[in-house]
C-alpha cells in the first residue's frame, strides 16, 4: 500500500568473501504502518539486526545489498544521496542500539550528544536547543534532568543512559523508531519500565516502531504484528494475535513455547 | 582536579628524591675525589678549598653528604664547574632554554605532521595512499636520527641553504628582536627536522591505529545514525577519542625527546643542555653532569606532570574517578 | 597439565603461522641471519684485519673489479693505483694498468681467531701485496671499509643481543615478581622502574659512562658499556612481563593450578613464565635497536669502543665532517647498515605484536597502565 510507513520489497545482504559469498539477508519483504509495533523475532544470526542497519544504510562497508527496495514514505532509501540519508536518519528515522554504554561516545556530556541531533536537524538556536534537550529528557522520564544533561555516560546508570538513547532518537521527530535489542542490557524491571516508555511515546507523539528483539515475552507486551525471522528469511508473519493463536510455522511455535517456559 | 593534580604531585616528589639519590651514588661511585683535582690547581686558594669540603660536608658520614646535597639542590647550590670556571646554576639556565626550544620546536614539527598524516592513512585504509606512508614510517622510523642530521647538513653543505650548525650567526646581537627570531628559527630546521623524523613516523602509526580501531566503536555508528554530518563523525567524534591515548604517551615523548635532542644537539653544535653534558662529561666535570642529568629528570617529571593534567583534561572519565 | 602446554603452544603457533605470511618481514628475518652470519665470519669473508693501515690509501676510492679481458669474461681483476694530485693538492687515485692482480680465493692473508679460539689466516678472496682490494673504499688510515664493517658488525651487533639478554633476564625477575605477587611488591617494585625510566635515557647513558674508570681497557669499555645499556633498558621491559603477568594470574588455569595447591614457584615457572616469553618475543625485538643505537651514539662521540677497535658507530665518527663525506662517501656505509638492522628489527617486532594482538588484547584489558 502506498502509504505505509516502510516497505521492503525483496532485500537481500550478502557478505562477500574470497570463496564465494554469505546470504545474511535473503529476499525479505516486509512492510510497517503507521503508528504500529512490528516485531522483527529470531535468534542470534538471523540477519534481523542487518534489515535494521540496512534500512538506516548503515552496514559494514564490506556488505552489499545486491537487491531489493527500501521504501520509507515512498522514497527508495537505497537510491537516496548521501545528503538525503542524512536528513532521514534521525529525521525521519531513529534507531536505538542494544547497549548503551558503547553507543554514547565517552568524552561527551549526554545534553551535548542530544543537542548534536537538534543542531543538525533543526534551526532552533542554541539556547532553544538546550531547552528542548531538558524537556525530552523530561519526557522520556529522566528524574533531574540538568543533571543528567552535564553528565558523562559513565556516569549514570544503565537505565537512565537507554532513556537518554531514546531521548536522543525521538529528538528530530522521527516517524519510525528501530529498536535493536533495546533492553537486552537492563535487568527485568527496568525492561518492564523501557516499554511502558515506548507505549507511551508511541501514543503521544504518533510513534511506529521496528522492534528488533530475541525476546518473546517483550514482543507479547508491546507488539502489534509480528515477522519471525530465521537464516536470513521470514518464516511466519502477521498480526500479533493470530500468530500467537494458531502458529503456521515449527520455528515459531518453538519459539512460543521457549517463551512460555 | 585540584586533587588530582596533587596526588601526582606527592607521586612526584619521591621519585624526585629517588633520582637525586641516584645521581650521588653515581657520583660517589666515580673513581677520584673532585677535590683532588681542585687541591691541584694551583688557581684554587686553600679557602676555596675549604669552603667546598664545608659546603658539601666530605669529611661527614655519606648519608650526612645526601642530605646535605638534597639541602644543597633545593637552594639552588648545585656544585662547580671546573671546565667553565663558574658555578653550575649559572651555566644551566641558558643551555636549558635552548634545549627546550629545539624540543619544543620538534614536538611541534611532530605532532602538526603525525596527527594529520595517520588521520588520513586510517581514512584511506589499504588504499595506496595509506601504503606508502606505512611503507615510509617503517624506514624513517629505523633510520638513526644522528644519520638524518649527517645527511642534512651535508645537503645543507652542498646547497647553501640552510646553516650548518649552532644557534646563530656571528651579528647575532645587532639585529632586531624579529630577525633574531627568524635566525634561530632558520638554524632550528636541520636539528629539529632531524629529532623529528623518527617519532613522526612512530605516532603517526599509532594515530592511524587508535583511528581505526575508535572508527570501529559503536558510538560512531551512533553518531552516523543520528545523521551527522561525515566530517562531524570523524573530525569531533572519532578524533577526540583517537587522540586520548596519545597524550599518555606525552610524557614518556617528551623524555625521548630530551634524550634524542642531546645526540642531535651534539652533532648539529647546538648550544643545549645535551652538548653541555658531553663537554662536562669528556672532561670529567662531575658537578655539570650531574646536574645536567638532573636537570633532565626533572624535565622529565615536568613534562610528565603536565601531560597528566592534559590526560585528565581531556578525558572525562579519569577525571571524575579521581584515578 | 597437558591440556595446559597444548593451548601455550597452540596459540603461539598460531602467531607464528600468521607470522609466515608477512612477506617483508620474513625477508628482514633473512636480511638479519644474513648480517649475523657475516659477523660470526668476519674473519673469513674480510680480505684484510680491521686495523690493517695503508696510509699511501688514504680515503682510496672502491677498486674497480674488472670481470672482461678482451672482450672474454675472465678472472676477476684490479690494477694497481697509483696516487697524484691536483691542482689543488688534492688527492686523485689513478688506476696504473701497467700492473695487473688477480683476485684470488681462499688466500692467506692477515692472521685472525675463527671465534676468537682457532687461529687461522686463510680469507675468503684477496689480492697480492702491495696493491689492496678495496671493495667499498678505504677510510682516512687506509683501511678496508668492507672489513672493518665485518669486524664493527661484531660488535655493534652482539652488543644487541648481549644486552637485551641480560635486560630481558632482570625484567623477568622483577615484572614477573611484580606482577604475580601484585600489591605492594608491585607497587615499590615498578616505582623503582619508574625512577629509572623517568631519566632521559641519553643523559644518564653519558653519566654511567663518566663513572667508567680511564684505565679500562677496550674489552672492559665493551663489558661496560653492555652492562650500561641494560642498566637503562630492563625497567622498559619489566614493565611489560608485568602487566602480562598481572593478567595471566587471573586465567582459569593459573585459579585452578592455585585450587590445586601447587606451589607459587611451580606456577610461576610451568604456566606463566612460558606464555610470558613467547608474548614479550616482540619487546624484545623492538628494544634491540635501541641498543645498537646506543652504542652507536656512544662511539659517534668518541666515548665509545676506541680505535683500533671497529664498531659501526666509531666507524661514523669520521664522517661527521662535511668536507669528508662530499669526497669520500663510502663512509657512510656504517649507517645504512645500522638503518637496514634497526629496521629489520622493527618490522619482525611490529609484525610480530600484530600477529600475537588478538591474545594480548584479551589479556591487557585487566591492566591499563
Amino acid at each position: 500500500m502506498p502509504h505505509n510507513l516502510l516497505i521492503i520489497h525483496h532485500l537481500t545482504v550478502t557478505a562477500p568473501h574470497l570463496d564465494g559469498e554469505d546470504v545474511l539477508v535473503d529476499d525479505i519483504s516486509l512492510e510497517v504502518a503507521p503508528d504500529r509495533v512490528c516485531a522483527l523475532v529470531g535468534a542470534s544470526g538471523s540477519g534481523k539486526t542487518t534489515t535494521g542497519l540496512a534500512i538506516m544504510r548503515l552496514l559494514d562497508p564490506a556488505l552489499k545489498v545486491t537487491q531489493g527496495e527500501i521504501c520509507f514514505e515512498g522514497e527508495n532509501l537505497l537510491r537516496a544521496t548521501a545528503q538525503r540519508m542524512r536528513e532521514v536518519r534521525g529525521g525521519g528515522v531513529g534507531m536505538i542500539f542494544q547497549e548503551p554504554l558503547s553507543a554514547f561516545n565517552p568524552v561527551f556530556t549526554l545534553g551535548f550528544q542530544v543537542e548534536e541531533v537538534l543542531r543538525y536537524h533543526t534551526d532552533l538556536r542554541r539556547k532553544d536547543r538546550k531547552k528542548r534537550v531538558l524537556e525530552l529528557f523530561d519526557m522520556v522520564g529522566l528524574p533531574d534532568p540538568s543533571r543528567v544533561a552535564r553528565s558523562y555516560p559513565h556516569q549514570l546508570s544503565g537505565g537512565m543512559r537507554q532513556r537518554v538513547m531514546i531521548a536522543q532518537a525521538i529528538a528530530a521527530e522521527p516517524r519510525l523508531i528501530i529498536a535493536d535489542e533495546p533492553t537486552s542490557s537492563l535487568d527485568v524491571t527496568l525492561q518492564a519500565r523501557i516499554m511502558e516508555l515506548f507505549r507511551r511515546l508511541k501514543r503521544e507523539l504518533s510513534l511506529s516502531f521496528l522492534l528488533i528483539t530475541h525476546d518473546f515475552g517483550m514482543v507479547r507486551h508491546l507488539a502489534d504484528d509480528i515477522l519471525v525471522m530465521r537464516d536470513g528469511g521470514i518464516v511466519e508473519r502477521g498480526e500479533l494475535a493470530t500468530v500467537l493463536a494458531d502458529p503456521q510455522h515449527g520455528y515459531t511455535q518453538q519459539l512460543i513455547e521457549a517463551s512460555e517456559g | 582536579m585540584g586533587r588530582y593534580v596533587l596526588q601526582r604531585l606527592l607521586v612526584a616528589i619521591p621519585m624526585l628524591l629517588g633520582m637525586i639519590l641516584i645521581t650521588f651514588i653515581l657520583m660517589r661511585i666515580t673513581p677520584g675525589n673532585y677535590l683532588d683535582t681542585m687541591k691541584m690547581d694551583p688557581q684554587f686558594s686553600a679557602e676555596t678549598i675549604e669552603r667546598y669540603q664545608k659546603l658539601y660536608q666530605l669529611d661527614k658520614p655519606l648519608w650526612r653528604q645526601y642530605l646535605q646535597w638534597i639541602f644543597n639542590v633545593c637552594r639552588g647550590e648545585w656544585g662547580y664547574s671546573f671546565h667553565y670556571n663558574i658555578p653550575v646554576a649559572k651555566i644551566i639556565g641558558g643551555r636549558l632554554l635552548n634545549t627546550l626550544i629545539l624540543s619544543l620546536a620538534s614536538f611541534f614539527l611532530t605532532w602538526c605532521v603525525a596527527i594529520p598524516l595517520g588521520i588520513w592513512a586510517a581514512l584511506r585504509r589499504d588504499q595506496w595512499p595509506d601504503k606508502v606512508i606505512q611503507f615510509g614510517s617503517y624506514i624513517f622510523l629505523s633510520l638513526p636520527s644522528f644519520f638524518v642530521a649527517m645527511v642534512l647538513l651535508f645537503w645543507a653543505s652542498q646547497t647553501g641553504i640552510l646553516p650548518l650548525g649552532g644557534m646563530y650567526g656571528p651579528n647575532f646581537d645587532r639585529l632586531s628582536l624579529g630577525q633574531q627570531v627568524l635566525e634561530v628559527a632558520r638554524h632550528l630546521v636541520i636539528p629539529a627536522t632531524a629529532l623529528s623524523l623518527g617519532s613522526m613516523a612512530a605516532l603517526q602509526r599509532i594515530m592511524r591505529g587508535n583511528m581505526l580501531e575508535v572508527l570501529g566503536q559503536k558510538y560512531i555508528l551512533t553518531a552516523r545514525a543520528k545523521g551527522l554530518p561525515e566530517g562531524r563523525v570523524i573530525y569531533t567524534h572519532a578524533l577526540r577519542n583517537a587522540v586520548n591515548p596519545l597524550i599518555t604517551l606525552l610524557g614518556y615523548e617528551f623524555s625521548g625527546l630530551l634524550s634524542g635532542a642531546a645526540l642531535i644537539e651534539i652533532i648539529c653544535s647546538w648550544p643545549g643542555l645535551g652538548s653541555l653534558m658531553l663537554t662536562a662529561v669528556r672532561s670529567k666535570d662531575i658537578y655539570l653532569v650531574m646536574a645536567s642529568m638532573m636537570m633532565g629528570g626533572i624535565l622529565f617529571l615536568v613534562g610528565n606532570l603536565l601531560a597528566d593534567i592534559a590526560l585528565a583534561k581531556v578525558d572525562p572519565r579519569i577525571r571524575y574517578e579521581g584515578r | 597439565m597437558l591440556f595446559d602446554d597444548e593451548k601455550h603452544l597452540s596459540e603461539f603457533q598460531l602467531a607464528m603461522r600468521q607470522f609466515r605470511r608477512h612477506r617483508f618481514a620474513l625477508f628482514c628475518v633473512v636480511l638479519l641471519a644474513g648480517l649475523y652470519l657475516s659477523a660470526l665470519l668476519a674473519g673469513f669473508l674480510a680480505p684484510y684485519s680491521y686495523k690493517s693501515e695503508a696510509r699511501d690509501y688514504s680515503y682510496a676510492p672502491p677498486s674497480r673489479v674488472h670481470f672482461w679481458e678482451h672482450g672474454y669474461l675472465t678472472r676477476p681483476y684490479i690494477y694497481g693505483t697509483r696516487l697524484t694530485f691536483n691542482e689543488y693538492y688534492q688527492r686523485i687515485y689513478k688506476e696504473d694498468r701497467s700492473q695487473k692482480y688477480p683476485v684470488k680465493f681462499f688466500v692467506k692473508g692477515d692472521p685472525y681467531k675463527i671465534l676468537g679460539v682457532w687461529p687461522s689466516s686463510t680469507h675468503l678472496f684477496g689480492v697480492d701485496a702491495p696493491a689492496r682490494l678495496y671493495l667499498l673504499g678505504a677510510d682516512a688510515r687506509g683501511r678496508d671499509v668492507l672489513s672493518r664493517l665485518l669486524y664493527g658488525g661484531q660488535v655493534s651487533l652482539s652488543i644487541g643481543l648481549i644486552g637485551v639478554a641480560i635486560s630481558f633476564s632482570i625484567g623477568l625477575l622483577v615484572g614477573g615478581a611484580a606482577g604475580f605477587y601484585g600489591g605492594r611488591v608491585d607497587n615499590v617494585l615498578m616505582r623503582l622502574c619508574e625512577m629509572i625510566m623517568m631519566v632521559p635515557g641519553f643523559y644518564l647513558l653519558l653519566a654511567l659512562r663518566a663513572a667508567v674508570p680511564d684505565s679500562f681497557t677496550s674489552v672492559q669499555v665493551y663489558v661496560a658499556i653492555i652492562v650500561i645499556l641494560s642498566f637503562i633498558g630492563w625497567a622498559g621491559l619489566a614493565r611489560i612481563i608485568r602487566g602480562m603477568c598481572l593478567s595471566l594470574r587471573e586465567r582459569d588455569y593459573v585459579l585452578a593450578a592455585r585450587s590445586l595447591g601447587v606451589s607459587d614457584a611451580r606456577i610461576i615457572l610451568r604456566h606463566i613464565l612460558p606464555h610470558t616469553m613467547s608474548y614479550s618475543i616482540f619487546a624484545v625485538m623492538l628494544s634491540i635497536p635501541g641498543y645498537i643505537l646506543g652504542e652507536s651514539a656512544l662511539s659517534l662521540i668518541g666515548l665509545g669502543i676506541q680505535d683500533p677497535y671497529a664498531s659501526w658507530g666509531n666507524m661514523l665518527s669520521e664522517a661527521m665532517s662535511i668536507v669528508r663525506i662530499h669526497f669520500a662517501p663510502w663512509i657512510l656505509w656504517p649507517a645504512f647498515l645500522i638503518f637496514v638492522t634497526v629496521m629489520s628489527f622493527n618490522v619482525i617486532g611490529n609484525t610480530l605484536r600484530d600477529c600475537l594482538d588478538p591474545m594480548l588484547r584479551g589479556e591487557a584489558t585487566r591492566d591499563a597502565a
